[in-house]
């Protein structure tokens, strides 16, 4: 509240008291006053009213600027008027009794949509794990049967399955420090796992794949970090070079100063410059996205936000047409490794 | 032959599991009456237990409580919602070992093979030699002999020779040889099994073996 808009609020008060000063020095000038005595009353007027304008402006000014601090503090805003000091004001209380309804209507459909939100995640969660029965199922009798579809069959199983799980992690990607277990894991055989998870897709777009991390441990929740590799995984294979036919990715990693540190390589398509920093944005699709037309722009983007939720650091180095290279960096929890040591 | 006892509530899952296992040479039994489950086990006296944790209006915890009471019997887990609780407490309750839907075939099979060997003990009759047309391979040190003479092979054209000896005869496609090998955790593409079977066949020329791996044009080897 600034002493010129105070003044715009208060102008008609003023223009009044301007006119009755004026007013009431021409009828006491005419009913035979000197002029003396005129001013001195005048004045007396002027000074009063101004005394009063400073201190009602002083206190108004006190007032909502502790109003805004609060609401600065506060987390959550629009309670505020909760913390709001009483006030003998009749104008002041009746803000305050509409700030609380409004308030009030407003927790309520906050608390409905969160409701409605939570109804809606767990409706789908509960749905993929309806669909992976039918799939286990399928995968099951595909196996069970001896005919040359199998292959094609589990290859678009594969598929689905990826999609059904990109799925299941987005839904829980908000929240998931309700389920993880960190705990010591072994790269090796996470990455194994991946790897044989996605066989006859990678079979068949001839990939191949070599994994160098013999004895190395990472302290991180292996179903988060499978998810999050096989995202990478299919990525090479969506993005190998076309004219050659075959693509080849492969795991390193090597202990740092500060933790572990995994390299996923391919001899990929690679990603353009301008479009490196971006890929782990939701929705970025990019050039390579968009010649190939498979991408949605959320694999990457989810790989990104379940690694913050781990603690881990994700880059990607890449030239176009050569390679691109993901690192993934665990880092050293120095209690974990105490734990370890002891 | 090593009785599987399978618990599990979804029938087409039960069914497909049965003949995954019979096929894989084990001998399953099924149950869809999980409150009896435990006579089952005393029963049958099964080598092994794969439990289904979330069975309709029933929990697979509970079966495993009341089995661990009375048998050492390996459980295995599986189950449809893969959350870290669960995992926990699969592990916690006393199961060997868990493993989510939707698991590979192949994978369950080498999980429970694992789980087996660990609790029945490594030394389970396992051939340790495999002999066809003079030419001795030896499982643990990766090594042929044929005569006097004696090769020893790198990982990958050891296990390629296994796979064309645990199938002799037959004419073996590229595609099986190269799945199997990813199952090995070989992972090669097409291009390198070539390489591969080039530089075992110039191995098998040196101990003086020739023509035992023959191509079939377009399909895939045979010997």
């Amino acid at each position: 509240m600034s002493l010129g808009k105070y003044v715009q609020d208060k102008i008609i008060l003023i223009l009044m008291n301007g006119i009755g000063v004026f007013l009431l020095s021409l009828y006491l000038l005419a009913v035979g006053n000197s002029r003396v005595t005129v001013s001195l009353i005048a004045a007396t007027w002027i000074i009063a009213f101004l005394s009063w304008a400073a201190v009602n402006y002083r206190g108004r000014k006190r007032y909502f600027d502790n109003i805004n601090r609060l609401m600065s503090k506060l987390d959550q805003p629009y309670l505020v008027q909760e913390f709001m000091e009483n006030s003998w004001r009749l104008e002041d209380q009746l803000y305050r009794e509409i700030l609380r309804r409004s308030n009030k209507a407003v927790v309520e459909r906050i608390y409905q949509l969160e409701n409605e939100q939570k109804e809606y995640r767990e409706f789908i969660e509960g749905w993929i794990h309806e669909v992976k029965l039918p799939i286990t199922g399928i995968r099951l009798a595909c196996h069970n049967q001896e005919q040359g579809n199998n292959r094609r069959i589990e290859r678009y199983l594969t598929e689905l399955d990826h999609d059904v799980e990109q799925a299941l992690f987005y839904a829980r990607s908000d929240q998931v420090y309700q389920d993880y277990i960190i705990k010591e894991t072994e790269l090796k055989a996470v990455l194994l796992n991946v790897l044989k998870k996605n066989k006859y897709v990678m079979i068949h777009h001839q990939m191949s794949a070599e994994v160098e991390c013999d004895g190395i441990t990472v302290f991180c929740d292996g179903k988060w970090l499978e998810f999050i590799v096989g995202q990478i995984l299919l990525n090479a294979v969506k993005y190998k070079r076309e004219q050659e036919g075959r693509g080849m990715i492969s795991f390193r990693a090597e202990p740092t100063a500060s933790g572990v540190k995994l390299m996923i390589r391919d001899d990929g398509m690679g990603i353009a410059a301008p479009d490196q920093s971006r890929i782990f944005d939701k929705g970025f699709t990019g050039s390579n996205g968009r010649s190939r037309g498979k991408s949605t722009g959320i694999g990457l983007y989810l790989c990104r936000k379940l690694c913050n939720k781990l603690g881990l650091e994700i880059g990607v180095q890449s030239r176009e047409g050569e390679y691109t290279e993901i690192t993934l960096l665990f880092p050293k929890h120095p209690f974990l490794s105490k734990l370890k040591d002891s | 032959m090593l009785k599987i006892l399978i618990i599990e509530d979804e029938p087409f899952i039960r069914e497909e599991l049965e003949i995954l296992l019979r096929n894989a040479g084990y001998e399953p039994i099924c149950t869809d009456n999980f409150l009896t489950a435990e006579d089952e086990v005393k029963d049958n006296n099964p080598d092994l237990v794969l439990l289904d944790i979330h069975l309709q209006e029933y929990s697979g915890f509970s079966i495993c409580t009341s089995i661990r009471k009375f048998s050492k019997v390996p459980i295995i887990f599986i189950t449809g919602r893969n959350t870290s609780i669960d995992e926990l407490q699969a592990f916690t309750l006393g199961g060997d070992d868990y493993i989510s839907k939707p698991y590979h075939p192949s994978v369950l099979l080498a999980r429970i093979s694992a789980v087996l060997k660990r609790t029945r003990g490594q030394g389970r009759d396992e051939e340790q030699m495999l002999e066809y047309k003079g030419l001795t391979l030896d499982l643990r040190s990766y090594k042929i002999r044929y005569g006097a003479s004696e090769e020893e092979l790198s990982k990958n054209e050891f296990k390629l020779l296994h796979y064309l000896f645990q199938r002799r005869g037959e004419v073996v496609p590229r595609l099986d040889i190269i799945e199997y090998l990813w199952d090995q955790d070989v992972f090669i593409d097409d291009n390198a099994l070539s390489v591969n079977m080039t530089r075992l066949r110039s191995k098998l020329e040196q101990l003086g073996v020739t023509d035992l791996i023959r191509t079939k044009r377009g399909v895939g080897y045979q010997i």
